[in-house]
């Protein structure tokens, strides 16, 4: 186990015997990581910072729920992952409930959102086009380098699954961003 | 390309195969054209994206969000207290909350806060402020799946939380720009639906609304069916095990008036259920 796990699970006892101290430190310790999580997974700041509010009242409120097998930071970005998804869904809702009759999207690749998460547009236009549950696997693995262990872990799925959404996902993108390697044209589902 | 192949070209490029066997994947890319270029097109994209820089908050944002979340932190209770109390005195407490925080104002009882600014540990504030301040926050934490308010200033954490400014915070917070929130309504907020069930809704969310447009009567359920759904709610948010409880209709379950919701579990995926609405048992749910 890491110095960072012991530690976490250290804040994590502190914090459940009534040591909110415990649970700033986790905050700082955190905090960035899962922003960065939540801006990959809803590319908007606004939301994402919301998204990461979410997380961390989730975590003090709930905080009971996590049990020591995992290392807290599997839990953690579980529930960020799963609070993303919530955000996600509720966008969804709330924009086909707002949309005109004759609604015309803007173009993905322009924008000043795209710009301020702070990766290439073309990309973020891309990543933008998977599903949540593609998008989710190639965030943890691609972009915040965790292991496909690590990732099956947070998502509770098997092994083989992260490696399916993760292959996918990369095959869409190179697709989206026309970097298909010749001989690897041919069609598939998109996820 | 089967399975297999895939598997072993992500395992190849996230580095998880023995000595031996990533000399044999390289071997057969050598020969294999369809695999090569397949893997030459999943080593781009990942290396794309292992080349963006990592985002980062701006002081602005950090700070907005620790100023929310000392916000809630002010009013939200330490989990061990509360997992430790029976959770049948939370139904009670549910509804009664406003009822609660006015006989706090007749009996002229003086409560004991959590610090309300950084260097004053515990304050005691007169019950008119907290009784004002419970009326007008009630509904926003039900909305939010929060404790009520009576519970949440009566175990509020005595310790210091986030950083904060000497004075009061009158810094921006993340809810600063949302409305306020209207008292809960079921019949008003809420479609109801003569008859689906769970396993439709999982289908198609839609289903809903297509479904409740057909018995605009039924929606009329009246106050007390309202009471009784927030009361459903509040014990459903404040489950540990849900991220969130989100409702989606009233409905009615064998002889039962029911509450259809959407959970978001803390472990797991999304999942319907019903809970009939008088007990805020669960009837069904559509659990992978």
């Amino acid at each position: 186990m890491t110095a960072r796990a012991e530690q976490d699970r250290e804040l994590i006892r502190r914090y459940l015997t009534g040591d909110v101290d415990a649970f700033d430190e986790l905050v700082r310790a955190h905090e960035d990581r899962i922003f960065a999580i939540c801006l990959r997974m809803m590319q908007n700041r606004d939301e994402a910072l919301d998204a990461t509010q979410d997380v961390f009242l989730t975590v003090f409120r709930k905080a009971d729920r996590y049990k020591e097998q995992a290392a807290f930071s599997t839990w953690l970005y579980r529930v960020a992952v799963n609070t993303c998804y919530d955000h996600l869904r509720r966008r969804k809702r709330k924009r086909a409930d707002a949309l005109p009759e004759h609604y015309d999207p803007a173009d993905p690749r322009s924008g000043d959102a795209l710009n301020a998460v702070e990766l290439r547009p073309d990309i973020e236009a891309a990543l933008a086009k998977l599903g949540p549950d593609f998008r989710s696997a190639i965030v943890l693995v691609d972009l915040e380098g965790m292991s496909l262990e690590g990732a099956a872990d947070t998502l509770q799925v098997p092994i083989g699954t992260v490696k399916s959404r993760v292959f996918r996902a990369r095959r869409q993108l190179a697709q989206e961003l026309g970097n298909l390697a010749p001989g690897s044209e041919h069609p598939r589902d998109e996820p | 390309m089967n399975e297999r192949d895939q598997e072993l070209i992500v395992d190849l490029i996230d580095g998880r195969l023995s000595p031996q066997e990533e000399r044999a994947a390289l071997a057969r890319l050598e020969t294999d054209t369809e695999l090569r270029a397949e893997y030459e097109t999943q080593q781009m994209a990942a290396s794309l994206l292992a080349e963006a820089p990592v985002p980062s908050m701006t002081a602005d944002e950090r700070s907005r969000l620790r100023a929310a979340l000392k916000s809630e932190l002010h009013l939200a209770p330490v989990v061990a207290p509360v997992a430790a109390r029976p959770s049948k005195w939370r139904r009670w407490v549910a509804p009664i909350g406003s009822l609660a925080a006015a006989a706090a104002v007749l009996a002229g009882v003086f409560v004991v806060l959590p610090q309300s600014s950084s260097d004053t540990a515990q304050v005691a504030f007169d019950a008119t402020t907290m009784a004002a301040s419970a009326e007008t926050t009630t509904a926003q934490n039900r909305d939010r799946g929060a404790e009520t308010d009576t519970e949440r200033l009566a175990e509020a954490p005595t310790a210091g939380g986030m950083d904060a400014p000497a004075e009061e915070p009158e810094e921006p917070t993340l809810d600063a720009a949302e409305p306020p929130a209207e008292t809960f309504s079921a019949s008003r907020s809420i479609p109801h639906v003569p008859a689906i069930t769970l396993e439709e809704i999982a289908a198609d969310v839609s289903a809903l609304t297509k479904a409740s447009e057909s018995d605009e009567a039924g929606a009329e359920d009246g106050a007390a069916q309202d009471a009784l759904v927030a009361d459903c709610l509040t014990v459903l948010r404040d489950n540990a095990s849900f991220v969130s409880v989100e409702p989606m209709a009233t409905t009615t379950i064998g002889t039962s008036d029911a509450l259809v919701v959407e959970v978001t579990p803390i472990e797991g995926e999304l999942y319907y259920a019903a809970y009939a609405i008088d007990t805020c048992s669960e009837l069904q749910n559509t659990k992978p």
